[in-house]
């Protein structure tokens, strides 16, 4: 009978198919991820084009900037630089570099990393030149790395070579010799260091890059230097990135030879995640914010759980272009219409903080509540219905005279929040407030024209410069602002944060910049800031990173 | 999708063999009778009229406004759910869920009734299920009649339109047509006619753009069946005869040929409507549907569906209501079919 | 029959042109673009990838040169390197004209999100798992909705009659959107049967393939069913039983073989169906197909992979509609192709 033959034979395909795709790991000291990796594959592992997380996360531990963040105390450490000195003028900085770290590949036929030779087949080393070709392909306009935001304003000549309107010849790097590197900025800063700690400004090897184009990330082609090599990238959703420790990594103090044997990132969803790290097959799980109560309701689990704070402030921006927030007072009325803490413990529920403040308090020269528990905004309805009567009856209007309408990006989270927030306005002021919702494209197009939008900011680097500038309501960057708001007392206090020398006189102006952003002329009604939280199996021993990647040649695996 | 398109074209040949059948008071009389004894459509017409009296009295049902939130009661079960899902362990027994039975099926995430929240949801499905055969019929219709009672060149390039519309992937269409339409009409700017456009899907609740983006993607099942009907109804002595005493080409259209293809049209829109539900309930599913905070099957499946390890019931009592309607539409719609014509029972 | 083909190919490119015309317009109309980020792109930047991308030329151009470089075949020799803009879908080597060349055949393009990919490399890695979950899917459908319709067929009227066609109605109405969510709670959560979600192994891909599939067993159920029903009816079969034959043997040898056909001819649109159909499963379920990474690109703009998936899965209705036509054909000989 035919009909039989073609169930066997579709049973068969069916059952070959799927049964392909099974894997198996059980070597010594491998650990699995899915930490701030989501679903998605990585977008990229080009230290010039990375601008998130996962992507960060890879670079971060296949290269090693001149300067190392320390992922626990978020301090500027040596890197690829032993050491640095700056010039008086604050301008110059000299690094010295570690000798002998060789560029390496793993070779997939013998299952080893090796060294990379260069022709006459002697070993090809990182060396300043090195670090120079990076910065500059990342600067270069040719590029067009997306985050060029970030890095052009620092290296003296980097803003115009960026634009394509300066000569690459007049961006302030000069290789002294192999394991020297001067590098001008375009001002003094205390920040400076920070900036070298960035992907962007890592070494990069420039022959494979030309060889290769744009296939040089593949782990057949990359030339990497950092504590790990790229074992194997299954690219796609659903895929995974295994890093093999580099046995040619020298090992300094601020970056370690690992211990692991190998790291597999695993690109999954949260709640995925979540059903493998219950069943064995995951060491590092996050964990979705609708499992949060049964996680620390279950003994097993409770003990894995562990939070940490996130590197991103949730905020609502209002349009000053658009009645009612013309005015001031009506701002801050719908800011302290917000019952924060309401939204923390019981919409999201994994310890997010209600923010006072803009800026995140772990960051480097911010104000914290601790400093300043008077600072900032906080939710208060009566202050709030107070502020709006007064507003109403000055321009003789009722709450119900105005059709106001939030924007926010898709998502069910965003969604959750703005429903609850719409119905506190609506308790407390009697506004009723549509909310839209948009793809994150049209989103990000369109928001500039709604009455409210929802925004994150998440920062780039961990000083509090990133959230009072680069966020964008300094008014220098006042057309990509989308709050339309500016005011020259803010970007006076900013200016003033940045060049200040100690982090006490920085942290003391950031509190005073802070105080005009979210109380006294608000653009925004800050929320809260994010948590990261995540599962971890027993007999790990790991650190916990403020810097949202993790550093894993710290880690250990004991079983 | 519930109904496939390939067998979107059997039901449609299926049911054009009727058109022979349908003459007179009696058929409808006597098909009705049969209907009468066909237990599980009336099952299904019995459920269908309590989802329209839940849904005309949804407010008096419900036991609270749909969008109102309690935080504090965020997630929170009443005694008896959590004995019916048993991994939701209560508070008092060392587990996670919040008990509370002013929810009769529990609160979602921002502590709104899912009770209530399933009772308004009923109204979007039934809207749906009725507005969405009106839309794919009216383009069905137009494009039907004209291309079979013309004939010729129109006709042929009217059912090559057809062609080329049944190879677009339906749900990746409905997905971009919906992207479209909602995205560019999403402009604040009074004044102009996306923004009329945008405001008048808003003050619908996302409603007007589900309807279009069902009827651009459905009708063509329609316009099939209706040309093959008036294919043959045109060669009738009946519309020959009108046709000699000089009626007009509308009059016949619409006082002879209309009225004699009319029962397997309803039939075959009475099989698609669990297709249409779907559709709402699949677009809301994608967050492309109704806006919030009006309540949809599909959305609150959606959000329920992520807590599912946690909160079963957030997910399961929506489902349970979308499936029940949709079962009834489908048997209303085969007692129907049978009623019309016995002989096609189970045809498809 | 030759003829035949030649006319439906020749109609499924007008098809895909039209199709693609459609998606291109669809797709620029709505507003944002592929390089929008939270802070927003330094307008050089913004403009060296719009450049890079092709997206300054007139939007007609663009369309053109985007057709033209997925219609053109090339054949490529030694010299041929792939790279972002030049990544063929088809390689056929092409041993008599040397060692290296080879047939090439649709470019679809650079991704113009992910930067470092060709849509051709985000196909190779989604579009499997979404075929492997489409033919799991039909595999569940076929094996559960062909044999309860033969059942129910044979026992007409009768209990198993009614039991099997209850079950047939009550399947076409449970919708994925019901069915995965129910099936994930009772096997993932309460039975702890099957993982609740995922995809790689056996185990994961049952609750899935189950959601998919099950509406669609019921649809063959009853088609199965319809069709037997009408070829027990017909002369040949009657002839069958005067002549004596056994009722096993007049069912299996002669009314099967007939009654399948109309059955076959379901199964290709309807594996077509399923594929591009499963969007729904691999959201619930955490499964990385294409699919979901179509509504990806759609919320990214990712133009490229928007307009190739659409012309992929429209190119693969056409066909397996046209080969169902030609199977049917060659099953059924009183139907001629015409």
């Amino acid at each position: 009978m035919k009909k039989g033959l073609v169930f066997v034979l579709l049973l068969a395909l069916f059952v070959a198919l799927i049964g392909g795709v099974v894997s198996a790991q059980d070597e010594p000291k491998v650990l699995t991820t899915g930490r701030q990796m989501g679903p998605s594959d990585i977008p990229t592992i080009d230290p010039a084009l990375a601008e998130d997380v996962p992507s960060v996360q890879v670079i971060d531990e296949l290269f090693v900037g001149l300067v190392r963040i320390n992922e626990e105390t978020i301090a500027a450490e040596p890197g690829m630089a032993t050491s640095w000195s700056v010039s008086d003028d604050g301008l110059v900085y000299t690094f010295s570099l570690v000798p002998d770290v060789p560029w390496v590949r793993y070779n997939a036929e013998s299952g080893a990393v090796e060294q990379l030779t260069d022709a006459d087949g002697n070993p090809m080393y990182v060396t300043a030149q090195d670090f120079a070709n990076g910065i500059l392909r990342t600067l270069s306009p040719d590029t067009a790395s997306p985050y060029l935001y970030v890095y052009q304003p620092w290296i003296a000549g980097g803003e115009a070579y960026a634009s394509g309107e300066g000569a690459m010849e007049d961006v302030g790097i000069k290789v002294v010799d192999d394991y020297t590197l001067e590098v001008t900025m375009s001002r003094p800063s205390s920040v400076t260091p920070l900036i070298f700690g960035l992907w962007g400004f890592m070494a990069q090897p420039q022959s494979v890059i030309d060889e290769y184009a744009e296939f040089w990330i593949d782990p057949e082609n990359i030339a990497t230097y950092g504590p790990f090599a790229l074992k194997e990238w299954v690219r796609g959703d659903g895929g995974s990135l295994t890093m093999i420790a580099n046995p040619f990594w020298p090992g300094t103090d601020s970056v370690p030879s690992p211990q692991l044997d190998e790291v597999q990132f695993q690109f999954l969803d949260e709640s995925v995640q979540l059903t493998n790290f219950e069943a064995g097959s995951l060491d590092v799980s996050e964990v979705p914010g609708t499992e949060i109560d049964r996680v620390l309701a279950s003994p097993d689990l409770s003990t894995a759980y562990a939070v940490g704070p996130g590197t991103c402030t949730y905020y609502y921006g209002f349009n000053v272009e658009r009645e009612p927030f013309t005015d001031a007072r009506a701002r801050l009325a719908f800011s302290m219409a917000i019952d924060r803490a309401a939204i923390t413990e019981d919409v999201l529920g994994a310890g997010e903080i209600p923010a006072n403040f803009f800026a995140l308090p772990n960051l480097n020269a911010a104000p914290t509540l601790a400093q300043f528990p008077e600072g900032g905004v906080f939710s208060d309805p009566e202050g709030a219905k107070a502020l709006w009567d007064e507003y109403l009856a000055e321009v003789g209007k009722t709450s119900a005279d105005f059709n106001l309408t939030l924007l926010h990006n898709e998502s069910a989270l965003h969604s959750a929040i703005a429903q609850a927030v719409q119905q506190m306005w609506s308790d407390t002021l009697g506004v009723t407030v549509q909310i839209a919702t948009a793809d994150f494209s049209t989103y990000l197009d369109t928001r500039g024209n709604y009455d409210i939008y929802r925004a994150g900011w998440c920062y780039d680097y961990p000083d509090a410069h990133n959230f009072y500038y680069d966020a964008g309501f300094h008014s220098d960057l006042l057309e990509e602002n989308d709050t339309h708001w500016s005011n020259a007392d803010y970007d006076a206090l900013v200016e003033q944060g940045f060049a200040a020398e100690t982090v006490e006189e920085r942290v003391d102006l950031y509190a005073q910049a802070e105080q005009i952003l979210v109380h006294d002329d608000p653009a925004i009604a800050p929320v809260y800031f994010y948590v990261t939280d995540d599962l971890t199996a027993p007999g790990i021993t790991r650190t916990h990173s403020y810097i949202t990647r993790e550093h894993y040649e710290k880690w250990d695996i004991n079983r | 999708m519930a109904v496939a398109e390939g067998n979107q074209d059997l039901q449609s040949s299926g049911v054009s063999k009727l058109d022979t059948h349908l003459k007179g008071e009696s058929l409808w009389a006597s098909a009705w009778k049969r209907m009468l004894r066909n237990r599980l459509a009336i099952m299904g017409l019995i459920i269908i009229l309590i989802a329209v009296l839940v849904a005309v009295f949804a407010d008096t049902i419900a036991l609270k406004p749909f969008s109102e939130t309690d935080l504090s009661s965020g997630d929170s079960a009443p005694y008896w759910v959590t004995q019916v899902f048993s991994s939701m362990t209560p508070v008092e027994n060392g587990g996670y869920v919040k008990v509370n039975n002013e929810y009769p099926l529990g609160a979602d995430n921002l502590g709104r009734d899912i009770f209530s929240r399933i009772v308004y949801g009923t109204r979007i499905s039934l809207l749906v299920a009725f507005a969405g055969p009106v839309f794919a019929l009216a383009v069905g219709l137009a494009v039907g009649l004209t291309a079979g009672y013309f004939g010729g060149a129109l006709d042929n390039i009217l059912m090559r339109i057809v062609d080329i519309m049944y190879a677009f992937p339906t749900l990746l269409l409905i997905i971009l047509l919906m992207t479209f339409f909602r995205f560019s009409t999403s402009t604040p700017e009074p004044g102009t006619f996306t923004y009329a456009l945008g405001q008048l899907d808003k003050s619908t609740g996302g409603m007007l753009f589900i309807f279009v983006g069902i009827g651009l993607t459905s009708w063509m099942q329609m316009a099939r069946l209706v040309r093959g009907q008036v294919l043959s109804a045109r060669e009738t002595e009946y519309v020959e005869s009108a046709r000699a005493m000089g009626a007009t080409t509308p009059r016949i259209m619409w006082r002879h040929i209309l009225p004699n293809i009319l029962g397997p049209l309803i039939v075959a829109e009475t099989l698609t409507i669990p297709q249409y539900i779907s559709y709402e309930a699949f677009l809301s599913f994608i967050g492309l549907g109704v806006q919030v905070p009006t309540p949809s099957w599909g959305s609150m499946i959606s959000d329920g569906s992520r807590a599912i390890s946690s909160y079963p019931n957030q997910a399961i009592f929506p489902a349970l209501a979308l499936f029940f309607v949709m079962f009834a539409f489908n048997f209303l719609g085969d007692g129907l079919r049978d009623a019309l014509d016995p002989r096609m029972r189970g045809a498809d | 029959m030759t003829v035949f083909i030649i006319r439906r190919l020749l109609w499924m490119a007008l098809v895909l042109l039209v199709v693609s015309a459609i998606t291109f317009v669809l797709l620029r109309a709505v507003p944002g673009g592929p390089f929008n980020t939270e802070r927003g792109v330094p307008a050089p930047v913004q403009r060296a990838l719009e450049e890079k991308f092709n997206l300054t030329a007139p939007l007609y151009q663009q369309y053109l040169k985007y057709l033209s470089d997925i219609l053109v075949p090339h054949i490529t020799g030694e010299e041929f390197r792939r790279s972002l803009t030049n990544d063929y879908l088809i390689n056929v080597p092409l041993p008599f004209l040397g060692e290296e060349a080879y047939f090439r055949w649709m470019n679809f393009g650079p991704s113009l999100r992910v930067r470092s990919r060709t849509v051709n490399q985000i196909f190779q890695e989604n579009l499997p798992v979404s075929f492997q979950l489409g033919l799991a899917a039909l595999v569940v459908a076929v094996v559960i909705g062909v044999p309860s319709g033969v059942v129910a067929a044979l026992k007409r009227n009768t209990w198993l009659d009614y039991a099997s066609m209850g079950i047939a109605i009550t399947g076409v109405s449970i919708s994925i959107i019901v069915s995965a969510p129910v099936l994930q709670y009772l096997f993932g959560v309460q039975w702890k049967l099957l993982p609740a979600s995922g995809w790689g192994t056996f185990q994961q891909a049952i609750l899935p393939a189950f959601a998919l599939g099950f509406t669609y067993s019921a649809l063959l159920a009853r088609l199965t069913r319809a069709s037997l029903l009408q070829v027990l009816d017909e002369d040949y079969i009657r002839t069958a039983r005067a002549k004596g034959l056994s009722e096993r043997i007049v069912v299996s040898l002669h009314a099967l073989k007939n009654a399948l056909i109309p059955v076959v001819t379901v199964i290709g649109p309807l594996f077509a169906l399923l594929v591009t159909g499963t969007f729904v499963a691999e959201t619930i379920f955490g499964i990385p197909g294409m699919g979901r990474y179509f509504v990806t690109s759609v919320t990214n703009r990712d133009f490229t992979v928007v307009m190739g998936t659409i012309l992929l899965y429209a190119g693969f209705l056409v066909l397996a509609n046209m080969a169902v036509d030609i199977v049917y054909a060659w099953l059924d000989p009183r139907i001629r192709l015409s």
